[in-house]
């Protein structure tokens, strides 16, 4: 009898994870080095805007996301903004020193700006943008470092009222033309939607806040074939298999997670389960995210996901995926098992250890080189009704093997996107973070740091971009796996360049570059220290030395 | 004696205001209803049974604190009345099933107001206290819903389905667990009790006395899986979803531990039958 009344009674409550044992998050402990993150002046003084002034919507909060990519070919890596009134362009004038070019840069003033993602879509060596909106995104051409809306041109929708957030060129049919896929939030209309304390998806712990995410219809992730032409093709309908469940889509990340050298996709999803795209390597993709384990949280439950990083974590050859959520949940680590299947292991990894972040922008950086790959979040709650503790420090996790140590670093902000570049040519990645209400600012860790090496692969056969291609660096007899991609973080675009720890060693003793189109290139011994720039088919074509 | 006739026209109106609204009440139009009863005790405001018929109306169209105005307005111009007594004792139910229906229809604020006014009128009633506690929860105000079951068991402190009410909030503090030690030493044979009383302290001791009493009593077994090594925690995970085969996390937890065991197969039914069952809610 009993038993019944409280099984009545968890059908009712129906909101949490069932019964708890008490323990709060935690799992193993590791002493990490010392490290800090450390803010670093870059001029970027552009005024940036996003919401309207008030909390009113959800699509308030969601910020912007941030690319860093070389637009101009001079090999300094410079910063575009989806900024909520028109994009933010920074030029690097070499040295990590910027200076705002947005004026005559081509990009229109356009209000709600959200994501941003790169590619060289038409192979011409000159890296494209999508910028994702509120309303219908924008396709923009690079045409020798200016840009051009050619959204219309693309075929691709010019109007409506979609909430696309993340976005990633692939090329996912292997044509050696890059691809797009866009994720989609809610299904909102500015003009209809309810005020805060409207309805019972309008209060959090009982104050009034915007309405949202659940209460809205879902949405789903849209696929556009890069036909060849200049033209997109919106294969979504087609291509895009068991996407029929709700999704609340944000952060986008491709990769091959099955090794088999078609590229997959992720999606993190707000409020609803994840989305993992199997490419089916016959034009379509399937989602499979339940039966491989990496849709819901480490109790089953639906997590607040927000930004996602795929990445060989345990150094296995395979790549993971890493997840910022909400607040009361902790970041998520999916193992890579092979074969379609993955086991939660944010627990047994020490990732589980912080609940207290609402998490959004996550960059890779082996910060301390030593060959693992550590991991950078941008924190920052969604309600503003929370004043001061909106804002929240970064969260850094330093890979000790297998075991996350972890550290909140950095002033507290109501961070969003994040990106991750090598912009003063230094060989050590900065981290560029945007916030909502103040302007970006960019980090770097501090710490005792082993040698490296940087790859930046152009494609000839392959995209031009190299999206998609996989990097194999062997040294001291162990293998590190990387990937060049397109998206990434929380609505956000990384640099296309690659970087590895060697730890003491002077040198790579092997580098095998896998390509898009499939074909393999090995590059033999690479010295420490130098920033190596590989054409398909031609192996190393310069370097810079830092 | 044209005064008394204009006083008999008058009471006969608020009687057929009344008994409009009394129909009115009987198919369902709370509105329509209101109007009829507020203008009965306007017409007649001396008469307790038009302030009972007003206070249902009252309640049924969201005006929670109005509602009990007026049935305490009844009280006071009949006091002692058993019928009033009566009235009074029903509209309390009253208040609680309306709030239940509100809870149903995931409406927690509007049930809120409607417990809010409950407890104060009826302060007395475990119940009450015991559903305020479940609005509260269910508007994620896990603090204050302690609270309110708190109040309920310090009303009945020997009704074990208030208890019940704490499950997911625990560890609630030094007077919660005050009161659930109290409540399993009381009732030794309680695997309830026990059970809760090892959440609110986190130990798996306790969790394993429950399962011991009560082979039954699932949650236990659940909790308990968390604190043993992998073979027994599956041997307990398949033995919850034998005893209950809708509840969907124990499954993901299954799939949990049989993809660390490496197999796969049963992982990927644990996962779809979770995926099924709960679509991660």
């Amino acid at each position: 009898m009993i038993a019944w009344l409280l099984t009545g009674l968890l059908l009712f409550q129906g909101m949490g994870s069932g019964p708890r044992t008490g323990k709060r998050a935690g799992g193993p402990k590791v002493a990490a080095p010392a490290f800090a993150l450390r803010e670093v002046a870059a001029a970027l003084t552009a005024k940036h805007r996003y919401g309207d002034g008030t909390s009113r919507y959800i699509l308030s909060m969601t910020g912007n996301g941030v690319a860093a990519f070389d637009y101009d070919n001079d090999g300094a890596v410079d910063l575009l903004f989806a900024d909520g009134v028109a994009p933010v362009l920074y030029r690097n004038t070499g040295a990590g020193k910027f200076v705002d070019v947005s004026a005559g840069s081509g990009f229109a003033p356009r209000e709600w700006g959200q994501g941003v993602c790169a590619g060289d879509y038409d192979n011409d060596g000159w890296t494209d943008v999508l910028l994702t909106y509120y309303g219908a995104s924008r396709l923009y051409r690079n045409e020798g470092g200016r840009f051009r809306d050619v959204t219309a041109a693309a075929g691709m929708p010019v109007a409506g009222k979609r909430f696309s957030t993340g976005c990633a060129f692939v090329d996912y049919d292997r044509d050696g033309r890059l691809d797009l896929v866009v994720a989609n939030y809610v299904a909102f209309d500015l003009e209809r939607a309810g005020r805060p304390g409207a309805t019972k998806y309008c209060t959090w712990l009982g104050l009034e806040v915007f309405c949202g995410p659940r209460g809205f219809p879902t949405d789903r992730p849209m696929l556009y074939r890069n036909e060849g032409d200049g033209k997109f093709r919106d294969v979504t309908e087609r291509a895009l298999r068991g996407v029929e469940g709700l999704h609340y889509g944000l952060g986008v990340v491709v990769s091959d997670f099955d090794g088999d050298g078609w590229m997959d996709v992720y999606i993190a999803c707000d409020s609803t389960p994840g989305i993992l795209l199997r490419n089916n390597r016959d034009g379509t993709l399937t989602d499979v995210a339940v039966e491989a384990g990496a849709a819901y949280g480490a109790n089953g439950e639906e997590l607040g996901s927000m930004g996602v990083a795929a990445v060989d974590v345990d150094g296995d050859g395979r790549m993971d995926l890493v997840k910022t959520n909400f607040i009361d949940e902790t970041p998520s680590l999916y193992r890579n098992l092979g074969d379609w299947f993955f086991v939660d292991a944010t627990e047994e990894t020490g990732l589980g250890s912080d609940a207290t972040a609402v998490g959004w922008g996550l960059g890779v950086v082996d910060w301390d080189r030593d060959g693992r790959r550590d991991l950078v979040m941008a924190n920052g709650h969604i309600y503003p009704e929370l004043g001061a503790a909106q804002k929240q420090a970064k969260s850094l996790y330093w890979n000790g093997g297998g075991v996350f140590a972890t550290a909140r670093m950095g002033t507290p902000m109501a961070s969003r996107g994040l990106a991750v570049g090598d912009l003063d040519g230094d060989g050590v990645e900065e981290i560029v973070v945007t916030n909502l209400g103040a302007g970006p600012a960019v980090y770097r860790v501090e710490a005792k740091r082993g040698n490296g090496l940087g790859l930046r692969l152009e494609g000839t056969r392959s995209n031009r971009s190299a999206i998609g291609a996989r990097v194999r660096v062997t040294v001291g007899g162990k293998t590190m796996t990387e990937e060049v991609r397109s998206g990434g973080s929380y609505a956000s675009q990384h640099d296309f360049a690659l970087y590895f720890g060697l730890g003491a060693a002077m040198e790579a003793e092997r580098v095998e570059i896998r390509w898009p189109n499939g074909e393999t290139e090995e590059l033999g011994r690479l010295a420490a220290g130098a920033l190596y720039r590989i054409k398909e088919g031609a192996g190393v074509v310069g370097k810079r030395v830092w | 004696m044209v005064m008394v006739l204009a006083l008999l026209l008058l009471q006969a109106g608020a009687e057929e205001w009344l008994a409009k609204g009394v129909e009115a009440l009987k198919a369902g139009h709370a509105q329509e209803a209101r109007i009829a009863l507020e203008e009965a005790v306007r017409q007649a405001p001396g008469q307790p049974v038009m302030w009972l018929a007003v206070a249902e109306a009252r309640l049924r169209t969201g005006a929670a604190t109005e509602a009990v105005a007026a049935m305490e307005q009844a009280g006071r111009l009949a006091p002692g009345s058993a019928m009033v007594e009566r009235g009074r004792a029903m509209f309390g139910r009253r208040m609680g099933e309306t709030a239940q229906g509100l809870l149903d229809g995931r409406r927690e604020k509007e049930a809120e107001g409607v417990l809010r006014a409950a407890v104060k009128a009826y302060p007395g009633e475990a119940e009450l206290w015991r559903l305020l506690g479940l609005a509260l929860y269910a508007q994620g105000r896990n603090g204050e819903a302690v609270g309110a079951f708190v109040q309920a068991i310090d009303r009945a402190p020997e009704e074990e389905t208030l208890y019940a009410g704490l499950e997911t909030l625990l560890p609630g503090g030094p007077e919660v667990e005050r009161r659930l030690a109290g409540y399993a030493a009381r009732h030794p044979g309680s695997a309830l009790g026990w059970y809760l009383l090892g959440l609110e302290r986190g130990d798996a001791a306790l969790f394993e006395k429950a399962w011991g009493l009560d082979g039954r009593f699932w949650p236990a077994a659940f909790a308990l899986h968390r604190e043993v090594a992998p073979g027994r925690a599956v041997a307990l995970l398949e033995r919850v979803v034998e005893l209950n085969p809708e509840y969907g996390p124990a499954y993901y937890a299954l799939a949990q531990l049989y993809a660390k065991a490496g197999e796969r197969e049963k992982a990927l039914a644990a996962r779809k039958r979770h995926h099924v069952l709960t679509g991660g809610r």
